[in-house]
């Protein structure tokens, strides 16, 4: 009987575990599981190319402001239900002279609230009007005070908000911000500026929601009395973060990394826009205001700088809430191009999320080398990204194992166009095909005085000036160590081929970096090298990195040069970004010129942003897609990317030709002269054209390693202190990259 | 055969599937995509640097594990000789072992680095610094690294192995006037020899840890004297010369194997 009991309790347990088994694998299917809804961005320009701010009426139409004079003491006003159709409508108000426009804000019923300010050589004043029906502007008399009772620095002074009640709060830009009642008068101050540092703040009409970026919490504070609610902390990590108050008093955090919303008392940041599926990822673009509509839309402002737009984002419920498919992009370094292919890959896929997966991460405590093993066990595997950034990787060795995708038919379609610079674009071409393919690239530059610009043709000439020129110095800082840095990229190419190191090619480049550093002239070794570390020489991300101390950048020759003490300096130029010091520099010293870096080798260049597909990829249309946007005019044409110039004309030229007047840098201060100065606007297009023409003359990849160029100026030490002769160096060079060439 | 299999179990998961994986792709091309025969194993044994390495790895365990072996049972005398401190030269011996291998770094730093301490004695007594980790006194630290590592827990295993030795046998030796010297070589001796092929192997095994410290200290290019075949490995994987990668280990595993076969042949006559 018990025997039969046994037998119907197994019989039983295993009928149950069948069971569950069928109803875990058999279910109704993923399609119906699968979350659904989600903000869906549409974008609509403005009316106007620039404008001052976008705001909310009572009835919840959006109203945005533009100078209607060059004066700025006219405005003029668009309103929008929409954001599809806008129409003007006559500003009533105009701002006393001199007199700027700060911010604005209305009250329940519409009123306008101003805020400008006036600024002379000895101070900055800012004013608080009210716009009348009629128009004219009553100043409010503020009783200015910060967190200590003083009068604040009027030059934070920076947005302004009205309460529920009527009450003015001005923000101070990093400091907190007053409440004044309408007639001025001050009550409350939140924020402690001696504590923390404050951003953004948003009112709800009873509360004031402040931004401590210091302790990356938001304070709530009450208007009614000035205490400080509740805290509650936030992501910060999605660059700067803004703050906007909502319909039902909920409140709002935006960044790159989306829109978050905390309802009225809350406790809780829900992302209910996902940045990494729309424009908010996009590098280029700055968003400025959000606003709820009352269609439950969001709607946001953004700029590349060129372009103002309005994003909108739609619910839409009928979309997956994350797309299906995901096209992992990996790469070592964070890199803005990616971020921005990524968003515009966004727009034109939206059924796929692209997730960029960064190893060197800002909290990463990884190694180099432990990320690129454990990309390799993926790969090895047949997984692994569908796309690989593969600066700081070894990219021979992954093109000779077949590790990627053929992408001579993709970029047959882009040759066709002719906007390509070819020579960068077939750096990896081989017999078999195109597996990878450098995005940038940077040159190393020489630049001297025109008139001896004809006398550096090659390493040899470059010795054979700075013996014959012994009164100052070839380059500022002539200490073998760092000309071997210097000039590595456009000589190793002549004699390193793959594990091969031609002797007389490196017995050549260390007699010629002998005699430059050996001549009289008076050399400037930077101030680390006199405290017996090395110098620096920065040359981008690119796999062919000579960097040694990646951190430091070459300005100190630079500097020699630029102030006469050197006849050359040399500038590893990394993109637009990167022609600013040495066409300052240029300007100062006249009649100069630039040409790229002689050497051992001819036209060198860095290829960087080296892209390639994972052959194992099941996504291999979308990562071509990606691969092409990376290459398109609008990704290249981002002048934040210092990866280096882009390989696409039509986005160099854009480049080039873009204009800053307006805008006034300077650089100052060497080791030699803390003092030393250069100043003036952004360079001109025709300063940048010169450039332009040296990017389309590179001939000679430089892609040496770091390892081994390390191990090359490790053991030629001994050559240029006298304790051995250039045989002997030259058979230590071998015998210590031997081992490395043929591992 | 129901205790060990959990353990047999992990064994075969973890170490066996994965060889015999390994096993499968050294007669396959990098990406495992095609059959190359023996060219991985001939590719390896033509490979200067794999040649180096393994050089210098037996190179290694031919200094260290009979210095090991011998060094820490004379302490292991020595220590169980002792009445009142054996406890504390226990703990002391065996310190090492539980200090991490990045402290272990820093000491190493401490000591030979460029301007480190052994250097700014040697300067103070008027001689020439020497390079410590660029020349071939890098081995030697090595050496000298593993053996104050390992030596305490050799030691702690050769006194498990002498407190099974009856005492009586010493007593008896000694009313028949042998000394301590007669008494180790004709009483210890014999009586340690079955623990002395646990910790040999446990001594080789050991040594390949070493590694740790020679990496952290002179990263993936060590000065040639120490550069170990664990570095080749490494540096292979991150290359992703899968092929020479898995060529190499079969070949290595392969020799620890027959040598501990050898070993336990040895041992195995010598015991009966």
């Amino acid at each position: 009987m018990k025997r039969n009991q046994r037998i119907i309790k197994k019989g039983a347990a295993m009928l149950l575990c069948i069971c569950l088994l069928f109803t875990a694998s058999c279910g109704s299917g993923e399609e119906e599981n699968r979350a659904m809804g989600r903000y869906v961005e549409h974008q609509f320009a403005f009316p106007v190319e620039n404008f001052s701010q976008m705001l909310q009426r009572s009835d919840g139409s959006i109203d945005v402001y533009s100078a209607a004079d060059e004066s700025g003491s006219r405005y003029k006003r668009y309103n929008t239900m929409d954001g599809e159709k806008w129409e003007e409508e006559k500003v009533l108000w105009t701002l006393p002279a001199d007199e700027y426009f700060s911010g604005i804000t209305y009250d329940k019923e519409d009123n306008t609230f101003l805020i400008t300010m006036q600024y002379d050589d000895q101070k900055i004043e800012a004013s608080v009007y009210r716009a009348e029906a009629g128009g004219e502007l009553k100043e409010i008399e503020i009783d200015w005070k910060d967190s200590t009772g003083a009068v604040p620095d009027m030059g934070l002074v920076d947005g302004i908000a009205l309460t529920d009640k009527g009450d003015l709060l001005i923000g101070l830009m990093g400091a907190g911000v007053g409440q004044y009642g309408s007639d001025g008068t001050y009550k409350n101050y939140f924020g402690d500026s001696s504590r923390g540092f404050y951003g953004e703040f948003a009112t709800d009409g009873e509360k004031v929601y402040l931004i401590d970026e210091s302790s990356g919490e938001v304070l709530c504070y009450s208007t009614e009395d000035g205490t400080l609610l509740n805290t509650v902390a936030f992501d910060s990590s999605g660059d700067s973060t803004m703050i906007e108050c909502g319909a039902e008093n909920a409140v709002y955090l935006y960044n790159r990394n989306g829109i978050f919303r905390m309802n009225d008392g809350g406790s809780i940041w829900e992302k209910i826009v996902d940045g990494s599926l729309n424009s908010m990822t996009i590098p280029s673009i700055y968003f400025g205001f959000l606003i709820e509509g009352k269609d439950g839309a969001y709607y946001m402002s953004g700029s590349d700088g060129t372009e103002s737009k309005l994003y909108k984002y739609v619910y839409d419920k009928d979309i997956a809430t994350l797309p299906e498919t995901e096209l992992i992009v990996y790469s070592l370094y964070d890199n803005t191009s990616l971020r921005q292919a990524a968003g515009e890959f966004q727009r034109s896929h939206p059924d796929t999320r692209v997730n960029i997966q960064v190893g060197m991460g800002e909290e990463s405590a990884a190694t180099e080398s432990d990320l690129i093993r454990a990309l390799n066990t993926e790969l090895l595997n047949g997984e692994g990204p569908d796309v690989i950034l593969l600066d700081g990787m070894p990219v021979e060795s992954y093109l000779e194992k077949g590790v990627f995708s053929d992408l001579t038919g993709l970029l047959a379609d882009l040759s066709a166009d002719k906007t390509m610079n070819e020579t960068v674009l077939n750096t990896y071409k081989t017999k078999e095909g195109i597996y990878a393919i450098p995005t940038r690239f940077s040159i190393p530059t020489l630049f001297t005085d025109k008139s001896h610009a004809g006398e550096f043709s090659d390493l040899e000439s470059m010795a054979a000036f700075a013996k014959a020129h012994a009164d100052k110095p070839l380059f500022g800082n002539k200490t073998p160590k760092h000309l071997m840095e210097l000039l590595l990229p456009s000589c190793a190419p002549a004699w390193i081929n793959g594990s091969e190191m031609n002797k007389a090619g490196l017995a050549s480049f260390l007699e010629n970096i002998k005699a430059i550093s050996d001549t009289p002239a008076a050399s400037y070794p930077s101030s680390e090298e006199e405290e017996g570390n090395s110098g620096g020489y920065a040359v981008g991300m690119g796999t062919a990195g000579v960097s040694i101390n990646k951190a430091k950048k070459n300005t100190e020759d630079l500097y020699h040069w630029a102030f006469g003490r050197a006849y050359a300096t040399i500038e590893n130029l990394t993109g637009k970004a990167s022609l600013t010091a040495p066409i300052l520099a240029m300007r100062k010293q006249g009649n100069s010129t630039a040409i790229l870096q002689p050497g051992q080798a001819e036209g060198v260049y860095i290829p960087a942003g080296i892209a390639a597909i994972n052959a194992k990829t099941e996504l291999k249309e979308s990562a071509e897609d990606f691969l092409k946007g990376l290459l398109s005019e609008s990704v290249q044409s981002n002048w934040q990317d210092t990866g280096g110039f882009p390989i696409n004309q039509d986005a160099l030229r854009n480049l080039t030709e873009m204009r800053e007047d307006d805008t006034y840098i300077s650089t100052r201060g060497s080791s030699y002269d803390e003092n030393e100065e250069m100043e003036g606007v952004m360079p001109a297009p025709e300063e940048k054209r010169l450039f332009e023409e040296l990017c389309g003359l590179v001939k000679t990849p430089y892609r040496t390693d770091r390892t081994l160029a390390e191990m090359i100026i490790d053991e030629a030490q001994g050559y240029f202190t006298g304790e051995k002769d250039i045989e002997k160096t030259i058979a230590d060079i071998e015998e210590a990259t031997k081992l490395y060439l043929s591992e | 055969m129901l205790f060990i299999a959990p353990s047999f179990f992990g064994v075969c998961v973890f170490v066996l599937l994965p060889f015999l994986d390994v096993i499968r792709r050294s007669f396959l091309n990098s990406m495992g995509s095609r059959f190359v025969g023996l060219q991985n194993y001939i590719s390896v044994l033509n490979n200067e640097a794999f040649r180096l390495a393994a050089g210098n790895t037996i190179k290694f365990a031919l200094i260290c594990i009979p210095a090991l072996v011998a060094g820490s049972l004379l302490l292991a005398v020595l220590v169980n000789s002792l009445k009142r401190s054996s406890d504390l030269w226990k703990t002391c011996f065996l310190l090492p072992l539980a200090i991490p291998a990045a402290s272990v770094v820093l000491i190493w730093k401490l000591f030979f680095h460029e301007n480190g301490l052994l250097n700014n004695a040697l300067i103070a007594a008027g001689l020439e610094p020497v390079s410590f980790m660029n020349s071939g006194a890098a081995f030697w630290i090595l050496v000298i690294s593993y053996l104050w590592k390992n030596t305490g827990y050799d030691m702690i295993l050769w006194m498990a192995g002498l407190s099974g030795i009856p005492a009586d046998l010493y007593e008896a030796a000694q009313l028949d006037g042998a000394g301590p010297v007669r008494q180790f070589f004709y009483i210890t001796v014999p009586n340690l020899f079955t623990i002395l092929f646990t910790i040999f192997i446990l001594s080789l095994l050991n040594s390949f840890k070493v590694f740790r410290e020679a990496y952290l200290v002179a990263g993936e290019h060590p000065h040639t004297s120490m550069y170990l075949l664990q570095h080749l490995f490494n540096n292979w994987f991150t290359n992703l010369d899968m092929e020479k990668l898995c060529a190499g280990a079969v070949m290595m595993a392969l020799v620890i194997f027959g040598l501990i076969l050898l070993l336990q042949r040895a041992w195995g006559e010598s015991y009966d």
